[in-house]
């Protein structure tokens, strides 16, 4: 998947949702997100690193090392209160935008 | 946002250490994948590699991540201009030659640009300088821009609503200025009291003219300019409000400009301003309040500043409507007579179409220089651009953009060409001074300081940057054009690209040709230099000094002058070794001068008879002193009738009276009747190069003191012996008569003519200058052109001399080459040189523009210098030793 396959954003808000269960890093971020697609999104390092640094720009995450469950030193992702709201506004945007096209499709 | 900034801040002061961190992220994120992999039941090994490659090329995804934070191009570009200090650091050879090139050119562009930029495009140190118009007068008849107006005219025309106010000055006062008991004479403008309110220049100190400072009888005042200040009274602080002494009487400074103000005129200066009442003062007595009520004399400019909200257009119809109101109410005097405006400090119409012309050639030199400069910093590109071949390819291979590349490579040929522009704005800063302090050959206030503003520097920084794309471009496309097999491969070029480089044989022949046509204007230049050093004057030149003063400065009356001259005559001939001495308005070979009209006066009806003479005013004796022949009739005796009387020369005299003796004969000279007593032989009058001119001599007793000229009277002593020694006895003598004249202008004829040969000198010395330049670049490109294509051909060589090709073969071979090149350039040159040098016939003198000796000499010395830069490279294939040349291969 290129990140010109996705609506402008999506990435970022999707990994923004998957912070919400708690601190991640970026390998199971990109995990998480395979797994909660059934297999069909499969992010890109390429894409998902510098949205990372994007989200982190905006104050939307912050980074943080810390050691991985099998000892690894990683850098951790954890949701910011700003970013907690970016993603309400986010998904809200997405559900007017998805509904939207549905609608032109001919699928609602 | 501004959060934004912060935190971009922040990332960018931790920029190592956040680049480690990415690093170390996704380094931890392939071990994690490769983990996984070897979970899955993949082999340790393998489970690496697989990773490794999902994730792709790990820096290109680190500079990609980074890129969020800070923008890549100034990163890009500081390393791409470090990478290119370094390759030319390494090649310290190739760097000068080529930074030398572009030195020269941007140089000589920068200085011409410089000269334009005062001429033509310096706003004036002033407020608003948009809104502050010239006003000038257009003649109908002739179509002459740029005329002087009439003071009644000016008043008239101060009606236009759109103006806020009009001032007229006059630029050209001379005044005597005394300090410290020494008079000295400057050069400054009368101006209505308005002057400063409408220019509105800045004041170091003081104000300009109070409302009533230019009505008679007020008391004088004068507002000085800043290098006046400093160089006559030591910028003495105290001096506003206090008086000085001008033409020996008392005024009081009241202002001070601030430093970059020397009036509105383009190229000429003042440094002192004087309100209208001081005119009496100024001229001498009964030649100034007349001025002003006076509508037929144009002698004044005028400028006005335009009203708020008032615009350009609207007052320039206002202004042309008056103009033909005053042109119908005013018949006499204004039928011909239409005025203009134009935004104020441009150079004069009516020159600067002429100014233009000229910037306009030297700019063609300039970039004709810049040109073959370019053409070798481009062929050194191409050169360095196919012995990189190999590194290039290799950069390309390994996965570098060609856009990338291409960037790299213009990078560096932008910093060649910048350090270039560095070295020629340096030569351009050195020939600006150099031109400030070439002396014009005139008296009047010329303003040649070249300061090189913010605007030259621009200019010769977009050059640069210009030079380096442009001519880096070509040789970075060629550089970076995918072909890598065959680099990678053989190091050396295809074949073809082996036997000709078409487009830097074309850029070689391109430059030999420009080379020509720059040497072929020089040799005829030069000829004519020297054909005009060499002229028949007409006199003798030897042994004369002259100096000059200026009566009318002092406010003699009639017999106080006459007392003076007499003294100082008297006092000069007195002097042992001075063996003669006689006094003129003006001498040979001084541009400018006097002309005007004579009629026969049996013809004075007739417009056609009218015959344009250079008038001079002299003493009895001047003929004599100067050893120009008397024909025919007398000289001018001491206390001659007041009576109208003249001396013609042959060219006048051969025109109004053709086969007739002229003495006795009369003249209609403005409206007077005049007596023609003698006939001398023609003399250069104005210039060296002119053709013989008619000139009118008239006894000067009858207006030493109040004379128009504004240059003064000039002594004129043949002495004995070396006629500078004279120099203070001369002046001493001066000063006898009259402690408080201003001695200017000592020279000696022979200094008088090499200022006469100033134009021809100057153009001889450009042309040659650049030609020489031209020259120079031109051997660098050849020679660089065949040390490459030997150093290419190095196996090929070795092949020739091991199957019995003699060192004398090989030699002709790569001359043959190189001359091949240089004789199509000089042929394409000859034939431009031949077209361009007939348009220039008029600047030539006393040599045919296509004179065979330029014509035949300088391709000979072309060829035979291109022939000595080819020489060093074919001999050292000559000398190649055919064993280690075929190891090469």
């Amino acid at each position: 998947m290129g990140k010109n396959d996705l609506l402008p954003g999506t990435l970022d808000m999707m990994v923004l949702q998957t912070l919400t269960r708690g601190t991640l890093h970026g390998y199971a971020i990109a995990q998480l997100l395979k797994q909660l697609s059934d297999d069909i999104l499969q992010v890109e390092e390429g894409s998902l690193y510098p949205a990372l640094q994007r989200l982190e720009l905006d104050g939307w995450i912050e980074g943080e090392w810390a050691l991985s469950s099998n000892n690894r030193r990683a850098r951790f992702y954890k949701l910011t209160p700003e970013g907690r709201k970016a993603l309400a506004s986010e998904s809200a945007r997405y559900r007017r935008m998805t509904g939207a096209i549905a609608r032109v499709m001919g699928m609602a | 946002m501004f959060r934004r900034w912060q935190r971009r801040l922040r990332y960018w002061l931790h920029s190592r250490d956040r680049a480690r961190f990415l690093r170390e992220e996704m380094q931890a994120h392939l071990e994690m994948m490769a983990q996984a992999l070897v979970e899955d039941g993949m082999a340790e090994s393998q489970a690496r590699s697989a990773a490794l490659r999902h994730f792709g090329n790990l820096a290109h995804l680190q500079e990609d991540s980074r890129q969020v934070w800070i923008a890549r191009w100034p990163s890009d570009l500081l390393r791409d201009t470090a990478l290119a200090l370094r390759t030319l650091r390494q090649q310290p050879g190739f760097a000068a030659v080529a930074v030398l090139s572009a030195a020269l050119g941007i140089g000589a562009c920068s200085l011409v640009f410089s000269l334009a930029n005062v001429a033509l495009f310096r706003p004036l140190p002033v407020e608003e300088p948009p809104r502050l118009m010239s006003i000038a007068g257009l003649n109908l008849r002739s179509g002459k821009a740029g005329q002087s107006l009439s003071f009644p005219d000016i008043e008239d025309l101060r009606q236009a609503r759109s103006f806020q106010g009009i001032a007229a000055y006059f630029q050209f006062v001379p005044a005597m200025i005394t300090t410290g008991g020494e008079p000295r004479r400057s050069w400054g403008s009368l101006v209505t009291a308005n002057y400063f309110d409408v220019v509105r220049p800045a004041f170091a100190a003081g104000r300009g003219f109070a409302p009533r400072d230019d009505q008679p009888g007020s008391p004088p005042a004068v507002v000085l300019s800043y290098p006046l200040w400093q160089s006559r009274f030591s910028a003495d602080p105290a001096l506003l409000g206090r008086t000085i002494e001008l033409n020996r009487r008392k005024v009081t400074v009241v202002g001070i400009t601030a430093p970059g103000f020397r009036g509105t005129e383009s190229m000429f200066y003042s440094d002192f301003w004087l309100p209208f009442s001081m005119l009496d003062v100024l001229a001498g007595e009964g030649m100034g309040g007349d001025r002003l009520r006076d509508r037929g004399g144009q002698w004044l400019m005028a400028a006005g500043r335009l009203r708020p909200g008032a615009n350009a257009r609207t007052a320039a119809s206002e202004i042309d409507v008056l103009g033909k109101r005053l042109a119908s109410t005013y018949p006499s005097t204004n039928r011909e007579r239409a005025f203009r405006i134009e935004r104020a400090g441009q150079l004069n119409p009516g020159v600067r179409k002429l100014a233009t012309a000229f910037f306009l050639l030297l700019l063609v030199v300039a970039a004709l220089v810049l040109c073959t400069a370019c053409a070798n910093v481009a062929n050194l590109l191409l050169a360095r651009a196919s012995a990189r071949r190999k590194e290039i390819a290799t950069r390309l291979a390994i996965g570098a953009g060609r856009g990338r590349l291409l960037r790299q490579l213009l990078t560096e040929s932008t910093l060649l060409a910048l350090l270039g522009g560095a070295a020629g704005y340096a030569l351009a800063q050195f020939g600006a001074f150099a031109v400030a302090r070439s002396r014009i050959p005139l008296s009047l206030p010329v303003d040649l300081s070249l300061s090189l503003d913010n605007r030259v520097l621009l200019f010769s920084i977009a050059l640069s940057v210009l030079t380096g794309v442009v001519f880096g471009l070509v040789p970075a496309l060629r550089a970076t054009r995918p072909d890598l097999t065959g680099a990678l491969k053989g190091g050396g070029e295809p074949l073809a690209h082996l036997r000709r480089f078409g487009l830097r044989n074309l850029l070689v022949v391109a430059q030999v040709a420009i080379c020509m046509v720059l040497l072929i204007s020089s040799g005829l230049f030069l000829r004519s230099f020297d054909s005009a050093r060499n002229a028949v004057l007409g006199f003798s030149h030897r042994n004369l000094l002259l100096l000059e003063f200026d009566p009318s400065l002092n406010r003699y009356t009639a017999s106080d002058a006459r007392r003076v001259t007499g003294e100082i005559l008297n006092g000069v001939r007195a002097i042992p070794g001075v063996e003669s001495a006689s006094l003129a308005d003006s001498v040979p070979l001084n541009l400018e001068g006097t002309q005007n009209a004579f009629t026969r006066e049996d013809q004075a009806a007739g417009g056609e008879t009218r015959i344009r003479a250079d008038i001079y005013s002299v003493a009895p004796l001047f003929f004599d002193t100067l050893g120009i022949r008397l024909l025919s009739g007398e000289d001018f005796r001491p206390g001659n009738p007041s009576g109208d009387i003249a001396i013609l020369n042959q060219t006048a005299a051969a025109k109004a009276f053709p086969g007739e003796n002229p003495i006795g004969r009369r003249i209609s000279y403005l409206g007077r009747t005049v007596l023609v007593v003698g006939l001398v032989q023609t003399a250069k009058s104005r210039t060296i190069g002119e053709d013989p001119h008619p000139c009118l001599y008239f006894p000067i007793a009858r207006d030493l003191h109040g004379n128009d000229s504004l240059t003064g009277l000039t002594l004129v002593l043949r002495t004995h012996g070396d006629p500078a020694a004279y120099a203070e006895l001369a002046r001493q003598a001066i000063r006898k008569a009259d402690p408080g004249l201003a001695v200017f202008g000592v020279r000696t004829m022979e200094a008088q003519i090499s200022r006469a040969l100033y134009l021809p000198r100057l153009t001889a010395l450009l042309f040659g200058l650049t030609g020489i330049v031209g020259l120079l670049i031109s051997s660098i490109g050849l020679y660089g052109l065949i040390s490459f294509a030997v150093a290419r051909r190095t196996s090929e060589i070795g092949v020739r001399m091991a199957v019995g090709a003699t060192s004398l073969q090989v030699l002709t071979m790569v001359l043959r080459q190189g001359i091949a090149l240089t004789l199509a350039g000089s042929a394409i040159g000859l034939a431009f040189a031949f077209a361009v040098s007939r348009t220039a016939a008029s600047l030539l003198y006393g040599v045919s523009p296509t004179d065979a000796a330029t014509f035949l000499a300088v391709p000979a010395f072309l060829i035979l210098i291109a022939a000595a830069s080819c020489l060093i490279p074919a001999r050292r294939a000559a000398s190649l030793d055919p064993i280690r040349a075929l190891r090469c291969l």
